[in-house]
């Protein structure tokens, strides 16, 4: 127990309280996840989070000196988003065939995906600086939250807000395109890569490994298509 | 990787707790319809190019 108290109060004085916990909490929260069956809304960033936020809650530690410690994974973000051209390098043959139909698809669904959630955050009423968090919303997470940044949006809301977009899409995508009889698993795969990023293409390759490489294809397009167009249509729309 | 950003939310409490369910709305909403818009598009222009080559 004297172990245990020393080793506390010195990990409470580094960032590494911070770190070890946030990798703890992912630890349990996807071998929660995994016990249930790994279900789409079992998301294990998203149990983490809930396993975090009252942790620091009831110890009253400030965002910032949470950040602190957990910085050195946030970090990695970077080298994540580098790491999004390989899905399209190993794909160079299957997105040369059907250049065209991914081409468009991309553009209206980004546009849609950016677009809709400007127009639905404007008839809500929410207020400008949610509204330009939400923008981004379809974007994997590392780049959301610099194209949220970059339009003075809340990175921090941004990034609760693109995990919810993965859960929905991940949750709403094999019944809606079940009830629309679409069997096309390219189009499928590729609709929830634009909508939905890396937790939607999480779940397809779950479901259809054609499906699961085009999300893959979609989410590093659309990551690059919505950094694009959401300056843009932020100009545009408000 | 996305924890970090992720607990952020309990800076954006004020937001949340105000108008979590319009949120909801329109992240559901903007989800389904931008998933309808791809996945048609997709099919359209598949469908266009394999009757232009026939």
């Amino acid at each position: 127990m004297n172990n245990f108290a020393s080793l506390w109060s010195y990990l409470s004085a580094t960032p590494l309280l911070w770190l070890t916990a946030t990798i703890g909490a992912y630890l349990i929260a996807d071998n929660l996840a995994g016990r249930l069956g790994n279900p789409p809304w079992a998301n294990p960033v998203l149990l983490s989070v809930l396993l975090l936020s009252p942790v620091l809650v009831f110890t009253n530690t400030r965002y910032s000196t949470y950040f602190e410690g957990a910085q050195f994974i946030h970090f990695l973000l970077g080298p994540a988003t580098v790491a999004l051209a390989l899905p399209l390098w190993d794909n160079r043959s299957t997105i040369q065939k059907s250049v065209i139909p991914i081409l468009c698809a991309l553009v209206a669904g980004s546009a849609v995906a950016a677009g809709s959630a400007i127009a639905l955050a404007q008839f809500f009423d929410l207020p400008m600086s949610v509204l330009l968090s939400l923008a981004p919303k379809s974007t994997t997470a590392p780049v959301a939250l610099g194209i949220s940044e970059a339009v003075s949006g809340i990175p921090t809301l941004t990034a609760v807000l693109v995990i919810l977009t993965g859960i929905i899409g991940a949750i709403t995508v094999t019944p809606l395109m079940n009830i629309l009889s679409i069997t096309d698993w390219q189009a499928r795969g590729f609709a929830v890569g634009v909508a939905a990023h890396g937790i939607g293409t999480a779940r397809a390759f779950k479901v259809n490994p054609i499906a699961g490489a085009y999300t893959g294809i979609a989410m590093a397009l659309n990551a690059l298509f919505t950094s694009l167009i959401v300056p843009i249509l932020v100009r545009w729309l408000t | 990787m996305f924890v970090p950003a992720g607990v952020g939310f309990i800076g954006n409490l004020d937001v949340l707790s105000l108008d979590w369910a319009k949120l909801l709305v329109v992240l559901t909403l903007s989800t389904i319809l931008s998933m309808l818009v791809t996945v048609a598009t997709f099919i359209t222009m598949k469908r266009l190019i394999y009757r232009l080559q026939k």
